[in-house]
């Protein structure tokens, strides 16, 4: 009880609710800012958090944390360029919404399902932190290859008619992943004696480069037939109540079914809100009965911002129960909780109880303002389509290549983040799509380390692969996920053929 | 009339680019009796957040206050590290580029690669910070509770006890585990050692290796450390036993360093030197005490010393 009250006094103290606020608007601007996101500005801000409270300084964090997860759908949706791989779903279907004039819907659908995912994810991190970090460390190498296999089949909704285009981008961002150092045996590989690749090819230069770089090149060169200058249509009017009514009417089972995957993958070391985000869209688009994802359909609006809020309140679970941050911005917060000689793990819970309990009430606050500076928002981050493009291309590109100097203040990563900009535009002329090159990159790493692992320990045991794989049930049911998931894919492929075949013959007949 | 003005004001900035250098000579002069005149870099070969920025972090607020000027950390874990190497090389010789790492990743790099060549020749060593040393630690739920347990188990299966590695740095305390014990174990390098500790709770390999900033989470989930190879018991875990005591003579003691280019001037190691002994009676051991880990400063002669046998045997290690 004593605790209890500590704990309110701490949180609902001025000092922490200004904190708290400022870090959440600091968070949704970096998000939002093409180039910037949520992880560089922690890891700028994290010096400064060493002089204010444990508590206070992590909850700073995590409102950046929270708000970037939200704030990199703004500009997807506004300007198709997702400020992190995190919104990379959400701009494709938010930007053909933004083009129809439907920009603000957009937004609302968005901020929505951040929140509703947020609250998801955190609750879970009260609640049942004990029984999911258990389970998260029953995902051994085997477990988390074929996890990164399955997060490979989602390809297919990433891409619209042509798959195997997808599946070159797909293998492209595979191929990314093995640049730079070989991990087994610390041997480089792929650099073509340059040193500016020996570091490999970060996610975020990658990001910076094949959507923000390459998408202000392409408007630059308007290579797009409609950018919103002329064509847009005006935006329209919308009430926040409607959308508001209308996500949980049409779209709880998505907001559920995502939250679930959002807060499972957040929970996994090594992951994070990318891979969250992209498996929350594949599942909202194997559920696509009319062929409308792409084109601006809220669902895929609604699946991966969902999910990867979700995966923030999941990435803590293990962190504070075991001392394993689940993703990469954990792990600096991680490195914030060390600093003031705060252990992350079950001990945090006895010696620290008043840290851990403010943090995580205070978690709930954050989304509380996230909520606030996403609704309040939205008309002003609107104003944006009203500035012409070229005023926008100088900024983001400016931004950008600050952006890849500050993952490792080294200019390599902002030679990677240009010609991978350059990249992109010759392969949207092939149109070949960057989202499955940034799925790629992600999940090659985690597949190729994992493969290389579960095939030392099989042989060091003397069993076969397949023989160990098959023996582990979490394998198995992985396994049987990604035979669904392909079958999903097929099947909502077909279906799009056949509709598209229909309003063919519909046109030829109304022509004729 | 416009024209003019122009002209003029042109002239006056060209005249002024000019000038600008004599002032900056000026400071040259005067900057060698009164170091530091102005802000110091720090290259951290870490990203931040990790066991290494917070060792920087710790010395660096301290030591800011007792130069009288603000050390500014840059981190950059690229390639492991290795980029932030060369750019500490490369960085001009006046004390206003320092940098830190391990005695390990220096040979590592020195020894076993040549993409950026790094020799353990081009850096000045100022001090060693910390004293740390890897753990060798079961997984949870194991039949192997001590040093013997593992010797039984591998000699009844060679090669089938698997041991969990954060990187491929890790392999020299594998080989001593082995040579030293006398058996036969297969490593598996993961990326970094919270992986490794995933997946020591999670039962997927026998046995890991970790620093020693684990111990407390390890005592934490129940997990058996067989033994820590230093010369002497951690102050701060003084029931981790060594493997020294146990008799075997593993050894692998990491020290994280503040260094600068080569040939850095007398006076500037002097002065940081002088600076950081003051700052270990106070502030810095207990900054570095926060964050987990040993104080233990090192300098001139003695570090020279360490360094001297250190390199040697991890050359002779890793060039086998």
């Amino acid at each position: 009880m004593e605790l209890v009250v500590q704990v309110m006094a701490n949180v609902f103290s001025l000092e922490v609710l200004f904190i708290c606020l400022l870090g959440t608007v600091t968070g949704v601007i970096l998000g939002a800012i093409p180039g910037m996101n949520g992880g560089i500005g922690i890891a700028v801000m994290l010096p400064f958090t060493y002089s204010m409270s444990p508590a206070t300084g992590l909850l700073f964090l995590g409102g950046m944390y929270l708000g970037s997860s939200y704030g990199g759908s703004i500009s997807g949706i506004l300007i198709n360029v997702p400020g992190t791989a995190e919104s990379a779903c959400t701009a494709i279907e938010g930007y053909p919404m933004t083009l129809r004039g439907e920009g603000k819907s957009a937004l609302y659908y968005s901020i929505i399902a951040s929140t509703f995912g947020s609250i998801v994810g955190l609750f879970v991190l009260v609640f049942f932190t004990p029984l999911l970090s258990a389970v998260a460390v029953k995902f051994g190498p085997p477990e988390m290859m074929l996890l990164a296999i399955c997060g490979l089949t989602i390809v297919g909704s990433l891409t619209g008619k042509n798959v195997v285009k997808g599946m070159i981008a797909a293998l492209f961002g595979l191929f990314l992943a093995m640049v730079g150092v070989d991990n087994a045996t610390g041997r480089f590989r792929f650099t073509f004696g340059t040193t500016a690749l020996l570091g490999g090819i970060d996610l975020i230069p990658a990001v910076i480069g094949l959507f923000a770089i390459a998408e202000m090149v392409k408007q630059g060169l308007g290579q797009i037939e409609i950018g919103f200058d002329e064509n847009t249509k005006e935006l329209e009017e919308v009430r926040f109540g409607a959308i508001f009514g209308n996500t949980f009417r049409k779209y709880s089972a998505h907001l559920l079914r995502s939250s679930a995957i959002g807060t499972f993958i957040g929970v996994l070391p090594g992951t994070g809100g990318a891979i969250a985000s992209f498996l929350a869209y594949g599942d909202a688009k194997s559920s696509d009965k009319d062929g409308s994802f792409g084109k601006g359909n809220p669902a895929g609006i609604i699946a991966p911002e969902t999910a990867n809020n979700a995966a923030v309140g999941g990435s803590l679970v293990p962190m504070l129960s075991l001392g394993i941050p689940g993703s990469a911005t954990s792990a600096i917060m991680f490195g914030a909780l060390t600093i003031h000689g705060l252990i992350p793990g079950q001990r945090l819970f006895i010696d620290h109880a008043d840290v851990a309990y403010t943090f995580m009430i205070g978690m709930f606050v954050v989304t509380f303002f996230m909520f606030l500076v996403g609704v309040f928002g939205i008309p002003l981050f609107a104003h944006i389509l009203k500035l012409k493009m070229k005023y926008i291309i100088p900024v983001v590109i400016l931004f950008s290549l600050i952006g890849a100097y500050s993952v490792n203040n080294s200019v390599h990563d902002v030679f990677i983040a240009i010609i991978l900009g350059l990249l992109g535009v010759l392969f949207a002329r092939l149109e070949i799509p960057n989202t499955p090159i940034v799925l790629g990159l992600i999940l090659g790493g985690i597949i190729e380390s994992n493969y290389v692992r579960s095939s030392i320990i099989v042989k060091a045991q003397g069993l076969n692969f397949f023989a160990y794989v098959l023996s582990r049930p979490i394998c198995i049911f992985i396994l049987l996920l990604t035979v669904y998931l392909i079958w999903a894919n097929v099947r909502a492929l077909d279906r799009g053929k056949k509709i598209q075949r229909e309003t063919n013959i519909e046109q030829d007949l109304q022509e004729g | 009339m416009k024209g003019k003005i122009s002209k003029t004001v042109g002239l006056l900035l060209v005249s002024l680019v000019l000038v600008a250098p004599l002032f900056a000579a000026g400071q040259v002069e005067t900057k060698d009796s009164t170091y530091p005149v102005k802000e110091v870099t720090c290259i951290v070969i870490a990203a931040a957040g990790g066991g290494t920025d917070a060792m920087a972090r710790a010395v660096s607020t301290p030591l800011e206050k007792l130069i009288g000027k603000p050390i500014v950390i840059l981190n950059n874990g690229s390639a492991g590290g290795l980029i932030a190497m060369g750019d500490i090389k490369k960085a001009k010789a006046d004390g206003y580029t320092l940098g830190v790492f391990s005695n390990t990743d220096v040979a590592n790099f020195a020894y076993t690669q040549k993409e950026i060549p790094v020799s353990i020749d081009d850096y000045t060593y100022i001090a060693g910070l910390n004293t740390t040393g890897d753990i060798l630690l079961a997984k949870k739920g194991s039949s192997i509770k001590n040093t013997s347990d593992l010797i039984a188990l591998a000699k009844k299966n060679p090669k089938a006890v698997t041991i969990a590695l954060p990187s491929p740095i890790q392999e020299m305390s594998l080989s001593l585990v082995n040579e030293k014990l006398g058996i036969e174990t297969t490593g598996v390098v993961y990326d970094g050692g919270n992986k490794v500790f995933a997946d020591l709770l999670g039962g997927h390999v026998e046995a890991g290796i970790l620093s020693a900033k684990f111990i407390q989470q390890a005592e934490d989930q129940g997990l058996a450390i067989l033994g820590l190879m230093l010369e002497t018991r951690l102050e701060s875990f003084p029931s981790v036993p060594t493997f020294l005591e146990q008799g075997y003579s593993i050894l692998n003691p990491a020290r994280r360093m503040l260094v600068g280019p080569k040939g850095l001037p007398t006076e500037v190691v002097d002065k940081l030197v002088a600076d950081l002994k003051k700052g270990y009676e106070g502030p810095i051991s207990t900054s570095i005490t926060t964050i987990g880990e040993v104080p233990a400063l090192l300098t001139g002669a003695e570090l020279a010393k360490f360094l001297e046998a250190d390199f040697a045997m991890r050359k002779a290690f890793l060039t086998k």
